[in-house]
C-alpha cells in the first residue's frame, strides 16, 4: 500500500509551501529596499521539495544544505523572523548576523547548516548519518543540493561512503537545470541524476520536484529505509527556479522569458491548491484563510526583524574556538616515569580515551584490523570493532567532510591521515567547514574533530610524504595545531585534543616516532598554548617544534660545553602559540634563533620573529635569526634531502654566531 | 715574500676555533710578536701573535667574529709594502694525508644554503651601491676587521668613520638601556658586527659594580639637556686652569642709570637690566683686553674680531642654558635689552636653537637674585673667561679723607674666572679693574 498524507498533513504541506513562498517574496522586496546587505538566493518555484522531504523529519533529524537554503530552514521549522533577521544582519537572526543568506544555522531544530560552498553538505550529511549509526539511534541526516553539486567529487565520495556503510542519509538533488547560468545538459553526460545511484549500490529515484505529493512519497520511502537500517537513498527532484539565481542578477542571458513563464504556470503551490480542492475535499475559502494567516505572519516577522538590533561589534570574533569547559593544568613531569616511545605514548592516549568515551571513532586507511601504518591504532580494532575503527576508501576529502558532519551531529571523529600530505585533499573541508562551524553557529555547534598525521622530512620519503604544513594550518582561525616533540607531550596533548571541543591538527614527526622518554601512566593531560622550556639558559633563546627541537637541544648541549647557556623553547602547539613564554625568554636573553623544518616564507619562524619584534623589541640585543628548510619540494636522493633540511651543525654554528654577535 | 696567517691549533685535540676578532686593521704594518687576532680554543681565549712582518691583508673569506673555523684555515697575509697578496685556496692544509680536509666536509653541498657565516654582511644601501659600481661584495675586505662592508669600503677615499659606521648602530636592547640610564651611545664603542653596540658594550662603560638591573624606583632620568651640561662642565674642568678674582664696584651710578631708564621706558616695555649694562661694558672692554675674549686652539690663539658676541647664562626649568647676544658693542643698550629679554624668555621655554647658543666670546652669569656675592663660575670652554655678578648690597666704606667713621654705599660684587693657561693673573686683574671703573662711571 502506498502511504499518503492525511488531511492535516496535506494542510501542513500547503501551509509550509506558502510560508516559504511569502517569506521569499518578502525577502525579494526587502532586497530591493536595501535591507539585505549581501547575497539573497531565493527558493521560489522549488518549495515542494523542502516541504515534501522535511514533512518526514523529526527535530532530532538533521539537515545540511546549500547557498539556496531558505526553504530548507523554513521547512525544518525555522520561524520566518529568524531567517529574515539573519538576512538583515540582526543579532536575533538564526546565525546571529554572522552568516546571511548562505550560512543559516539552527542546531536547536536540527538545521545544522547551509554553506556558501557547493557540495560539502553531501559529505556532512554522510557524517551526520555516521554519527547516528554509531549512536545506534534512529535519526537520519538529509542533504539538499543542486544539480551543480552532482559533478563535484563530494557527491561521488559521499554517496559511496553512505552506500558501503549503509548510513541513514537522504541525498536530495534539486535539479533546477542550471548551476548559475550553466545548463545541466552541458554539465553532465546524462540528463538524469537519480539513476546514478545504482552505480554506488544505492536506491535512486527521479521525481517531479514541483509535485509535493510525489516528493512526499519518495521521501517517505527513503526515510523508512534509513530508519530501518536500509541505508541511504538518492532522490532527484526535477524542478525550476522561477526567480534569478540571486536577487538583483539578470536572468535572461541564459534562458528565455517563455521558459520561465512556462515553469511559473507549473507553480507547485497552485498545483497543490487545485488538487486539494478537486481531490481532497478542501474548500478554496479554507485554503485562502490559511494563506491570509501566512501572509500576515510573514509581514509581522519582517516588521519585527526590521526593528531588531544589530550585533555588537565587540562580538565580531567570539566563538572562533569553544569556550573551555574546564580548566586544565599540566601536572609537573615525573622524570622517573617509565620510558616509552612517542608512538606508544599516543597509542596509550587514544586507547584510554576511546575506552572512556564511546563517541570517539577513527577514520583512516588501514587503521582497522591492520592497526595503522604507523601503529597508531594497534589493538583497538579488537576492542571496538569496525564502526569505531573505520577503514576508509581512499577519499581524503570525503572522510574529512564526513568527520565534519559527524562532529556537528555529536560524535568525536579522529581522522588518521597516515601522512599529513594527504590533508591537502581535504583542505576545503578543513578550512571552510570544520574551522568555521563554531564561529558560524555562534558556538552552538561544537567541532571536536581530531585530524592527525605524520609530518617531516627523512629517509627519502620524497615530496609527497615529507610535508609539514603547520604554518598554513596555523593561519586558519578556528583550528588548533599541535606539533609535539616528546612522548610525554604527545600523550598529554593528544588526550587534551580528545577532550576539548575544538578541531585539532595533531602532527607527528615521523623521524621521532621511536624516540623514548618518560611518560606517566594513566591520566596525563597537557593544555594547548603552553610552551615548555626544554632547557633553561641565559645567552640566547632558540625556539623550535617537533624534530627540530631535538636538534636544538643537542646544539645547546654543545654550546653548554663552550660555556654558553641556550634556552630551548618548545611551543608544543603552533596554534595557539604561547607568545608570552617566548617573549619572556627573549627579554631575558636578548637573542633569538628560530629553527623550523619547513620553508621559511610566511611560516612559523616568521611568526615567532614577528611576535618577538612586537613584544620584546626593546630587549633584542642582536637581530632575530632563522634557520628554515630550503624553499623547494623535498627531494628524494639522500644527498639532496640532507641539503634542504636544517641540521645540527648549522644550528650550532648559528647559535655560536648569535651569542657573539 | 708574503707571510700567511692561518688558524693555529691551540691544543692537541683542537680541530676548530672560534674567531674572536682582529687586533689590527687591514693595512696596518705588523711586526713580529705583535698581537694579531684573538682566537677561542677549547680551553681559553688567546691573543695570537704575528710570526712575521708586513702589511696586513685579510683573506676574502676571512671569518667574522664569533665564527667557528677549522684549524689551518688561511685568514690573512702579511705582505711587503707595495706587494699585493695572492689568494689561492684558503682551505686548511691537511694534517695527515689520510684524513679528509675538514673544510671540504664543511664546504656547502651542491645546492645547499651557504653557511650563515659565509654571507657578506652589508646593508641594503651598500649592496645597491656595489651593484651600481659593478663590485662583487665577496671581493671586498671591510675596513673594520671582520665587519660589515660599508660605503667607505667601496668608494676609494670615502672617510672611514672611527666607529666604522656613519650612523649609530645599536641594538634595541642597548638603546633601551641607554635611554633608561641616560647613557650617550655615541660615547660607546660597539663590539658587534659593523660596530653594533650591544648590551655588553654598555656594561664595560658603566661604573664598576653598578649592576644593570638595580635602578631605584625614585630614580630621576637624566635628560639630554642635563647630559649636555654635564659634558660641558667636565670638558671645562679637564681643559682649563681656572683662577677666580673677586672685587666690588660702586653701584651708585648703575642704580641711578637703571632708575632713570625705568622712568624713561614706555609702559609695556621692559627697561635694560644690570645684565644688559654689564654686557655692554664687557663688549667695549674686550677690545682693549682681547686675550679675555679669545679662543685657545692649542698652537695659536684667536682674538675677537669686530663683532663681539656675548653669552648670557639663563636658569631655565630644564637646566642651565647660555644664549648668545650678538654684536653687543655696535648696538644700543635698548637693542641689547630687547634681544636678551627675548633670548631669556626662549631659554625658559626651551625654545632656543643650537645657533642661538653658539659662538660667544665671553659669558656673563649672575647669582645676584639669590643673595650670593662671590662665586666660582665655570669657564664655558673654549672661551677664556666668565664674569659672575653677585647681589648689590650696601657696604660700609670709610668717609672721605679727614673724616672718621664709615658710610654705606651700594656695591656690586664681581667674580672673574679666567683660564690661566692663556691669561696671567695681572692682565686679568687689569681687565677687572677697568671693568669696575666703567661700572662706577656709567650713565
Ligand atoms: C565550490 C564552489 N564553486 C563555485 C561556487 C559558486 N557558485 C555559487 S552557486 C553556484 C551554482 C550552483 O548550482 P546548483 O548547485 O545547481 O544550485 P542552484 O543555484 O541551481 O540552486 C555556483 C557555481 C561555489 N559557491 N562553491
Ligand atoms: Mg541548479
Amino acid at each position: 500500500m502506498v502511504a499518503a498524507p492525511d488531511r492535516q498533513e496535506l494542510a501542513n504541506l500547503y501551509r509550509t509551501m506558502l510560508v516559504i513562498r511569502h517569506t521569499e517574496e518578502e525577502l525579494a522586496r526587502c532586497h530591493q529596499r536595501g535591507l539585505i546587505h549581501g547575497a539573497c538566493h531565493t527558493y521560489v518555484g522549488q518549495e515542494a521539495i523542502a516541504t515534501g522531504v522535511c514533512a518526514h523529519l523529526n527535530p532530532a533529524d538533521v539537515v545540511f544544505s546549500t547557498h539556496r537554503g531558505h526553504g530548507h530552514a523554513l521547512a525544518k521549522g525555522m520561524p520566518p523572523f529568524e531567517l529574515i533577521a539573519e538576512l538583515f544582519g540582526r543579532v536575533s537572526g538564526c546565525s546571529r548576523g554572522r552568516g546571511g543568506s548562505m550560512h543559516l544555522f539552527s542546531p536547536e531544530i536540527g538545521m545544522l547548516g547551509t554553506s556558501g560552498i557547493v557540495a560539502p553538505c553531501i559529505l556532512q550529511a554522510t557524517g551526520g548519518g555516521y554519527a547516528f549509526q554509531l549512536a545506534g539511534n534512529h535519526q537520519l541526516a538529509a542533504a539538499f543540493f543542486g544539480d551543480g553539486a552532482v559533478n563535484n567529487g563530494a557527491f561521488h565520495e559521499g554517496l559511496n561512503m553512505a552506500a558501503i556503510w549503509k548510513l541513514p542519509v537522504l541525498f536530495i538533488c534539486e535539479n533546477n537545470q542550471f548551476a548559475t547560468e550553466v545548463p545541466f545538459s552541458q554539465a553532465s553526460g546524462i540528463p538524469d541524476v537519480g539513476r546514478r545511484a545504482a552505480n554506488y549500490g544505492l536506491p535512486g529515484e527521479e521525481v517531479d520536484g514541483n509535485d509535493v505529493l510525489a516528493v512526499w512519497e519518495a521521501a517517505h520511502r527513503a526515510v523508512e529505509r534509513a530508519r530501518s537500517g536500509g541505508g541511504a537513498t538518492l532522490i532527484e527532484c526535477k524542478t525550476y527556479r522561477t526567480r534569478a539565481h540571486a536577487e538583483g542578477m539578470g536572468d535572461f542571458t541564459y534562458r528565455t522569458r517563455e521558459d520561465v513563464e512556462a515553469w511559473k504556470a507549473r507553480c507547485p503551490i497552485a498545483t497543490l491548491k487545485s488538487r486539494l480542492v478537486q481531490e481532497h475535499g478542501f474548500t478554496t475559502e479554507e485554503l485562502d484563510a490559511i494563506e491570509a494567516i501566512v501572509v500576515s505572519q510573514v509581514r509581522q516577522a519582517r516588521e519585527k526583524a526590521e526593528a531588531a538590533p544589530p550585533p555588537e561589534p565587540k562580538d565580531a570574533s567570539t566563538h572562533v574556538y569553544a569556550e573551555p569547559a574546564r580548566v586544565v593544568a599540566e601536572k609537573p613531569a615525573d622524570p622517573n616515569a617509565r620510558q616509552i616511545t612517542f608512538n606508544q605514548a599516543t597509542l596509550e592516549a587514544l586507547t584510554e580515551e576511546m575506552a572512556a568515551n564511546d563517541r570517539i571513532f577513527v577514520l583512516g586507511e588501514g587503521i582497522g584490523v591492520r592497526g595503522g601504518n604507523f601503529r597508531t591504532t594497534a589493538g583497538l580494532f579488537d576492542k571496538h570493532g569496525p564502526r569505531r575503527l573505520r577503514d576508509t576508501p581512499i577519499c581524503e576529502r570525503g572522510f574529512v567532510g564526513l568527520a565534519c558532519g559527524a562532529a556537528m551531529a555529536g560524535a568525536r571523529p579522529v581522522v588518521d591521515f597516515m601522512f599529513a600530505d594527504f590533508v591537502l585533499d581535504g583542505w576545503g573541508e578543513i578550512v571552510n567547514q570544520i574551522a568555521k562551524m563554531q564561529f558560524m553557529s555562534s558556538g552552538r555547534l561544537k567541532m571536536p574533530v581530531l585530524l592527525r598525521g605524520c609530518i617531516g622530512i627523512g629517509h627519502s620519503a620524497a615530496t609527497h610524504h615529507s610535508g609539514s604544513y603547520y604554518g598554513m594550518l596555523a593561519q586558519v582561525p578556528g583550528l588548533w595545531v599541535a606539533v609535539p616533540s616528546t612522548p610525554r607531550d604527545a600523550k598529554g596533548l593528544l588526550k587534551h585534543a580528545l577532550r576539548c571541543d575544538n578541531p585539532v591538527l595533531f602532527l607527528e614527526h615521523r623521524e621521532i616516532l621511536q624516540t623514548k622518554g618518560p611518560v606517566e601512566e594513566g591520566d596525563l593531560e597537557i593544555p594547548f598554548g603552553k610552551a615548555r622550556i626544554a632547557r633553561a639558559g641565559t645567552h640566547a633563546t632558540v625556539v623550535a617544534v617537533g624534530r627540530m627541537n631535538h636538534l636544538c637541544l643537542a646544539a645547546a648541549e654543545e654550546l653548554a660545553r663552550e660555556g654558553k647557556q641556550i634556552e630551548v623553547i618548545d611551543p608544543r602547539t603552533v596554534s595557539p602559540l604561547d607568545g608570552e613564554t617566548i617573549a619572556q625568554s627573549v627579554r631575558k636573553t636578548g637573542r633569538l634563533l628560530v629553527v623550523d623544518e619547513p620553508a621559511g616564507p610566511c611560516g612559523f619562524a616568521a611568526e615567532v620573529a614577528a611576535l618577538v619584534a612586537d613584544q620584546a623589541f626593546d630587549y633584542l640585543d642582536a637581530p632575530v635569526r632563522r634557520i628554515t628548510g630550503v624553499a623547494a619540494p623535498t627531494p628524494y636522493s639522500p644527498v639532496l634531502e640532507q641539503t634542504v633540511l636544517p641540521d645540527q651543525a648549522r644550528i650550532t654554528q648559528a647559535l655560536r654566531a648569535l651569542v657573539e654577535e | 715574500m708574503a707571510v700567511e696567517i692561518r688558524i693555529p691549533r691551540l691544543g692537541w685535540s683542537m680541530e676548530e676555533g672560534t674567531f674572536a676578532g682582529w687586533l689590527k686593521k687591514p693595512g696596518d704594518p705588523v711586526r713580529p710578536n705583535e698581537p694579531l687576532f684573538t682566537l677561542e680554543g677549547e680551553k681559553a681565549t688567546q691573543e695570537i701573535e704575528s710570526i712575521g712582518e708586513g702589511v696586513l691583508h685579510l683573506a676574502p673569506d676571512c671569518p667574522r667574529p664569533g665564527q667557528v673555523i677549522p684549524v689551518g684555515q688561511l685568514i690573512g697575509q702579511l705582505c711587503a709594502p707595495g706587494e699585493t697578496p695572492v689568494w689561492g685556496s684558503s682551505a686548511p692544509t691537511p694534517a695527515t694525508p689520510e684524513t679528509p680536509p675538514r673544510a671540504a666536509e664543511a664546504a656547502p653541498k651542491p645546492g645547499a644554503l651557504p653557511p650563515l657565516s659565509a654571507e657578506v654582511a652589508a646593508s641594503p644601501s651598500v649592496r645597491r651601491l656595489a651593484r651600481q659600481m659593478g663590485i662583487d661584495l665577496n671581493q671586498v675586505t671591510p675596513a673594520w676587521p671582520g665587519g660589515r662592508v660599508m660605503e667607505h669600503d667601496l668608494v676609494p677615499g670615502a672617510p672611514v668613520p672611527a666607529n666604522s659606521h656613519s650612523r649609530l648602530i645599536a641594538t634595541p636592547r642597548a638603546r633601551r638601556i641607554a635611554r633608561e640610564r641616560g647613557l650617550d651611545l655615541r660615547q660607546v664603542r660597539g663590539g658587534g658586527p659593523g660596530g653594533r653596540i650591544r648590551e655588553r658594550d654598555l656594561q664595560t662603560g658603566m661604573p664598576a659594580g653598578a649592576p644593570l638591573a638595580e635602578i631605584p624606583d625614585n630614580a630621576i632620568p637624566v635628560t639630554p639637556r642635563r647630559r649636555t651640561i654635564a659634558k660641558a662642565m667636565v670638558k671645562s674642568r679637564q681643559e682649563t686652569v681656572p683662577v677666580t678674582l673677586t672685587t666690588r664696584a660702586d653701584a651708585t651710578a648703575l642704580l641711578a642709570l637703571r632708575a632713570r631708564l625705568k622712568r624713561e621706558t614706555p609702559k609695556g616695555e621692559i627697561a635694560p637690566s644690570f645684565n644688559d649694562m654689564l654686557l655692554k661694558i664687557i663688549a667695549d672692554l674686550l677690545v682693549e683686553h682681547p686675550l679675555l675674549g679669545s679662543r685657545w686652539e692649542e698652537t695659536y690663539i684667536v682674538p675677537p674680531g669686530d663683532t663681539i658676541d656675548l653669552g648670557l647664562a639663563v636658569d631655565a626649568p630644564t637646566g642651565l642654558v647660555v644664549p648668545v647676544v650678538r654684536d653687543v658693542r655696535r648696538r644700543s643698550l635698548a637693542e641689547i635689552a630687547a634681544d636678551s629679554q627675548a633670548l631669556v624668555e626662549k631659554g625658559r621655554q626651551s625654545r632656543l636653537t643650537a645657533d642661538e647658543m653658539r659662538g660667544a666670546l665671553f659669558t656673563l652669569t649672575s647669582l645676584g637674585p639669590y643673595g650670593v656675592e662671590f662665586f666660582n663660575p665655570v669657564i664655558p670652554w673654549p672661551q677664556v673667561a666668565i664674569l659672575g655678578m653677585g647681589t648689590i648690597k650696601p657696604q660700609p666704606v670709610p668717609l672721605p679723607t679727614g673724616q672718621d667713621g664709615f658710610t654705606f654705599r651700594k656695591e656690586l660684587p664681581l667674580s672673574l674666572t679666567f683660564d690661566h693657561r692663556i691669561v696671567d693673573g695681572a692682565p686679568a686683574a687689569r681687565f677687572l679693574r677697568d671693568l669696575v671703573e666703567r661700572v662706577e662711571v656709567i650713565g
